[in-house]
């Protein structure tokens, strides 16, 4: 056997003998990597289970193989024939309108289904009724299924009338699932599905109107979607159809998947950075404890690579352990969310044990442990055994990195191994990468202060007296509580408060400012002959239409932009924050006068009664994000043809506000006389919202009406769900730090025991040093926290105002009682600590502490 | 006609640093042990005795002048060939027992033997726990022991290698008076029977006469 396995067997016979004893001392090191592992895995194994539940699911979601989508208008015969040509093809439509009986019409999405839905999946029904029984005529009325929250939102039942657009319709059932109803999104209003037939009869479809129509294809399997789909993009070059397959079928959901694990995952490193003190904490403690083991075992002529290995190996174990409940609790989350909120999550699941997630999460646990124990290792491994018996480790500032530079190296690999493997593992590469180097900024930042803190300490120890001398005396001295309290409480209280930060501020925009700022409703469909009337109703119900701050009305166009001076538009070379206004149909309309919210940002207005070639303004992020500049033409699709138009301006707009916010406007003259559909929004007070509703239902049953304070309060809603999970995500790290924090104020219950106790004998009362101790921590603990809220502020005021567009306006008031509180509980800490310590008799204490 | 030397000091010098500057423990001092000799080192607290065998025995570095151990300069050694030099050759024997607390006394005795890869660790550690008396302790971890019983496995550890020199600070000054004689009885008897140097740091006067040879410090110096 060659002497270095032989000096390996020896290392881990002495590191087993070590464990016997158990890990005491070793809880925090345990629960700082186990938590961090945990929000790791769990990470990865979330993403992975509803990857998998998408992937599995992809055709259910779209509903076949294939899907082709046009906006406000059937495929011709043509194109239906040579769609019909690639499989079986069921056709759906989809649009909004109002419904209900008169006092409580709502708006609804609807969905009309063909005889062949669903080409994949099943649709269920209450009792197991047919849908297709459920969706027939009954007395010459056509029948509608909705969910039961639906029907008790209008206090319907099966078999009740009620009114869809213009006309009657039938309850024919209760809809418990729709197969592809994930792959649909999320919109506004109760779902109601109808049969083809049926919406033909009530005429909601019909010109003007917007409504969108899908044929779903299922393709013989020896068929590849992906070169159906280039083919059909081919032939169906400027038809307008949005082509989707199977693969791509929840881009939406996949993207939602992206950034929750994302986020999750952050949140895991910046837990095991934050645990990482922990872990430094626990490894210089234990090597502490062991010092006197140490310098015998080098006595007794172990060199210092058998040192390093019996402790190292020690570490390993228990960074194993630690990272391998992490990696189980890890496997396990999935199982909980879905068990705990299945039912919640608008997500297919498919629900395994996925070892490259779990894997990936326990060699970071371990990297991380390395990383942090190393430096303590190659201390205890480097001093020579006099030292050891002499007292403390010892600490030789920059001249100890010649003589620790194996661990050193070996730390600065095990960093780079970890950060490699947090980013190859990541779904968002460039976001971890930054998040990380931020974790890593604002750690090093938190050590800074607590240096600092020491400093300003001593000074002001020199400037004051009695009580409060001694406690700047401790806070600037080796022992500070300022050393570990900043560091461990900081990251995760700058999560915490840029969470709140963000919360706090996108709260006050929907709930204080859009209110005031934004429509009170928004009516759409209107047909292009009702829209005088509409003026005239209102007018009636004390409207004044003619003031631009409390009513707008104006065409609606759906159209897409697809050239730029002839030249069709590269999507790959618009900035992706932009691409939406390329990728969409989107809303445009028409305007003469300048409107009152537009700040024009290049180009001019065109002349209020302009009537010449066609000219359009334009957002300008999306202009500057397309390269598109002034004097342009711009191809747009829009009423079924091809429109050039050339960009006369382009404009901010504001989006919340009340005006013609469209990112394309088109001067008069040129689209006219196909009489699009108009839209209208009004301000009015709340309590006349009801009645103007019930009168332009009455009157003009196919408009539809948004209440916009309703959606805003719905909106209001799902976001503090939102935050409060995210704040529950983000809480992990703060409890991280906690847990730092308890080790470290374990430690120094051990540590100051003496120290205490001698302060008695000097006549400091209990309650005294109780409330020196108290106060130390909690001056450390608000330090870091000011800090920490300036940095939470810093990352919070780009996310708000650049990423939201949403007003700077944080909760202060709250941010300043999240400080105190977390000052509050580390002094709570501090008081414990020193209680803990002051239970020894003085005379023991003194004895034990050597002082 | 004397035996070679085991154990040379000449002109050794140690300077701690400590916070109020460079502290001086010892100033120029010479001294040999040769093999089989006996060496007690007494004086006042604070005069250097435990410093003295600390770079005696390459535990701690000299500042100045040259040690010489087992036929071998130390003083420029690193931390690796000193902790070599001393597997199985050296033996320690300290006022606080140090013994290992997560290992039982076999564990402890056979500890030396073992970082000598000897597979007869735990075997030869036994016998020499029976020999003080220990048979029955074998098991017992350090917290289980008395502090007579922890020195007793710290003198079987220290000798458990047949070592050339052994090195024993205060061995009996935390034992009372009957330990601390037994203790004694082991160590010399031992050392005799095995040969071995020992250099003794002790405060007892009548422990010092049962060494061949006494030297006295004060203030880092050899009197």
């Amino acid at each position: 056997m060659s002497a270095s396995c032989a000096d390996f067997l020896l290392a881990v016979r002495f590191a087993r003998r070590e464990l016997r004893h158990g890990v005491r001392g070793f809880v925090i090191f345990l629960l700082c990597l186990t938590l961090g592992v945990a929000a790791i895995a769990a990470a990865g194994s979330l993403g992975e289970t509803f990857r998998r539940g998408i992937a599995q699911q992809s055709r259910v979601l779209l509903g076949g193989d294939l899907a082709f989508t046009l906006n406000q208008r059937r495929a011709t015969d043509e194109e239906l024939k040579w769609i019909s040509e690639q499989g079986a093809v069921s056709m759906v439509t989809g649009l909004r309108t109002m419904a209900g009986p008169l006092d409580t019409r709502a708006l609804v999405q609807v969905r009309a289904l063909d005889g062949r839905y669903p080409l994949v999946g099943e649709l269920v029904l209450q009792g197991d009724k047919d849908v297709h029984a459920a969706l027939a005529f009954k007395n010459g009325l056509p029948g509608i299924v909705m969910t039961k929250d639906g029907l008790a939102d209008f206090s319907l039942s099966v078999g009740d009338t009620l009114k869809l657009g213009a006309g009657q319709v039938v309850v024919g059932g209760v809809l418990i699932s729709e197969p592809d109803r994930l792959g649909l999104g999320g919109g506004l209003g109760q779902r109601v599905l109808i049969s083809q037939k049926g919406l033909q009869t009530l005429g909601l479809a019909g010109p003007g109107a917007l409504y969108r129509v899908t044929y779903r294809v299922v393709i013989p399997e020896e068929m590849d979607p992906e070169a159906l789909v280039k083919t059909a993009k081919e032939h169906f070059k400027d038809a307008g159809f949005t082509i989707t397959d199977r693969e791509n079928a929840a881009n939406g959901l996949t993207g939602l998947i992206g950034f929750l694990e994302t986020f999750l995952a952050v949140v895991g490193l910046a837990a095991l950075v934050a645990g990482g003190l922990g872990v430094a904490q626990a490894v210089s403690a234990f090597l502490d404890q062991r010092r006197p083991a140490i310098a015998t075992m080098k006595a007794l002529g172990a060199d210092q690579n058998l040192i390093r290995m019996t402790f190292g190996l020690q570490i390993l174990i228990l960074a194993f352990v630690g990272s391998f409940i992490g990696m189980v609790l890890g496997a396990l989350a999935p199982f909980a969310v879905m068990g705990f909120a299945g039912d919640r999550l608008p997500l297919p699941a498919v629900l395994a044990v996925y070892p490259a997630p779990l894997l990936s999460a326990l060699f970071e646990g371990l990297l991380a442990a390395a990383f942090f124990a190393l430096p303590a290792l190659g201390r205890a491994r480097s001093t020579p055994p006099a030292a050891l018996y002499r007292g403390a480790i010892e600490r030789r500032g920059l001249g100890s990195l010649k003589a620790l530079w194996p661990e050193i190296l070996a730390a600065v690999f095990c960093a780079l191994g970890f950060a490699a493997l947090a980013i190859i593992s990541s779904p968002a590469k460039m976001v971890t990468v930054l998040l990380l180097l931020g974790a890593v900024l604002a750690f090093l930042l938190f050590i800074g202060l607590s240096r600092v803190m020491m400093a300003l300490s001593r000074l002001a120890a020199r400037r004051s007296h009695g009580m409060t001398r001694m406690v700047f005396a401790s806070l600037g001295g080796p022992g500070s509580a300022a050393l570990t309290a900043g560091p461990a409480l900081g990251l995760g209280f700058a999560l915490l408060a840029l969470v709140m930060l963000v919360q706090s501020n996108l709260v006050h925009q929907i709930s204080t400012i859009a209110p005031k700022s934004s429509p009170s409703l928004v009516l759409t469909q209107i047909q292009a002959d009702d829209a005088h009337g509409l003026d005239a109703l209102l007018q009636g119900k004390g409207i004044d239409i003619e003031d631009r701050e409390q009513y707008l009305r104006g065409a609606f166009l759906s159209g897409r932009i697809h050239s730029l001076n002839g030249a069709r538009i590269d999507r790959e070379a618009v900035k992706p924050g932009e691409r939406w206004a390329i990728d969409n149909e989107i809303g445009m309309s028409i305007l003469g006068p300048e409107p009152n919210n537009a700040q024009l940002v290049e180009g001019s207005w065109w002349p209020k009664d302009y009537n010449g070639p066609a000219l359009i303004s334009l957002e300008d992020d999306v202009a500057k994000g397309a390269g598109i500049t002034i004097g342009d033409t711009l191809t747009i699709r829009v009423l079924g043809r091809d429109v050039k138009a050339k960009l006369a301006n382009t404009r901010t707009i504001d989006w919340g506000g009340f005006g013609a916010n469209f990112a394309v406007l088109f001067a008069p003259g040129t689209l006219e006389a196909a009489k699009p559909s108009h839209i209208a929004i009004l301000r009015t007070n709340k309590a006349d919202e009801a009645e103007i509703i019930r009168t332009i239902s009455a009157a003009y049953p196919t408009i539809s009406i948004l209440r916009v304070r309703e959606a805003l309060e719905a909106v209001a809603t799902l976001f503090a769900d939102i935050s409060l999970a995210i704040s529950a995500i983000a809480g992990i790290v703060a409890l991280s730090g906690a847990l730092v924090l308890l080790g470290a104020l374990a430690a120094a219950a051990q540590r100051r025991q003496g120290e205490l106790a001698l302060l008695k004998t000097l006549g400091v009362t209990r309650l005294g040093a109780l409330v020196m101790m108290a106060t130390e921590y909690a001056l450390a603990a608000f330090g870091a926290a000011l800090l920490a809220l300036g940095l939470a502020a810093l990352a919070a005021w780009p996310i708000v105002v650049k990423s939201f567009e949403a007003i700077w306006a944080p909760n202060w008031g709250a941010a300043l009682m999240m400080v105190g509180f977390a000052a509050l509980m580390a002094g709570f800490g501090g008081w414990l600590a020193a209680r803990s310590a002051l239970k020894a008799p003085p005379a023991r204490a003194l004895r034990e502490s050597q002082l | 006609m004397l035996s070679s030397p085991v154990m040379t000091l000449n002109g050794v010098c140690l300077t701690l640093s400590a916070l109020t500057g460079p502290v001086s423990i010892l100033k120029d001092i010479n001294l040999n042990v040769h093999e089989g000799e006996s060496l007690a080192i007494t004086g006042p607290s604070g005069s250097g005795k435990t410093s003295l065998i600390s770079v005696a025995a390459g535990l701690e570095r000299v500042s100045s002048g040259t040690v010489n151990l087992l036929g071998q300069d130390i003083s420029t050694m690193n931390e690796d060939a000193l902790a070599r030099l001393r597997r199985g050759r050296v033996g320690f024997v300290f006022q606080s027992f140090h013994l290992l607390p997560n290992m039982t006394a076999q564990e402890n005795v056979a500890a030396p033997l073992e970082i000598m890869h000897n597979r007869e660790a735990l075997g030869l550690a036994s016998e020499a726990l029976s020999q003080m008396g220990l048979g029955d302790r074998l098991s017992h971890y350090p917290a289980q022991l008395s502090g007579g019983e922890r020195q007793r496995v710290a003198v079987a550890r220290a000798m458990a290698t047949n070592p050339k020199i052994v090195f024993a600070d205060e061995p009996t000054g935390n034992l009372d008076s009957k330990a601390g004689a037994m203790v004694a009885d082991l160590i010399f008897e031992t050392c005799a029977a095995q040969g071995a140097a020992l250099v003794l740091v002790t405060h007892d006067a009548a422990l010092a006469k049962r060494a061949s040879r006494t030297i006295i410090m004060q203030d880092g110096r050899i009197l």
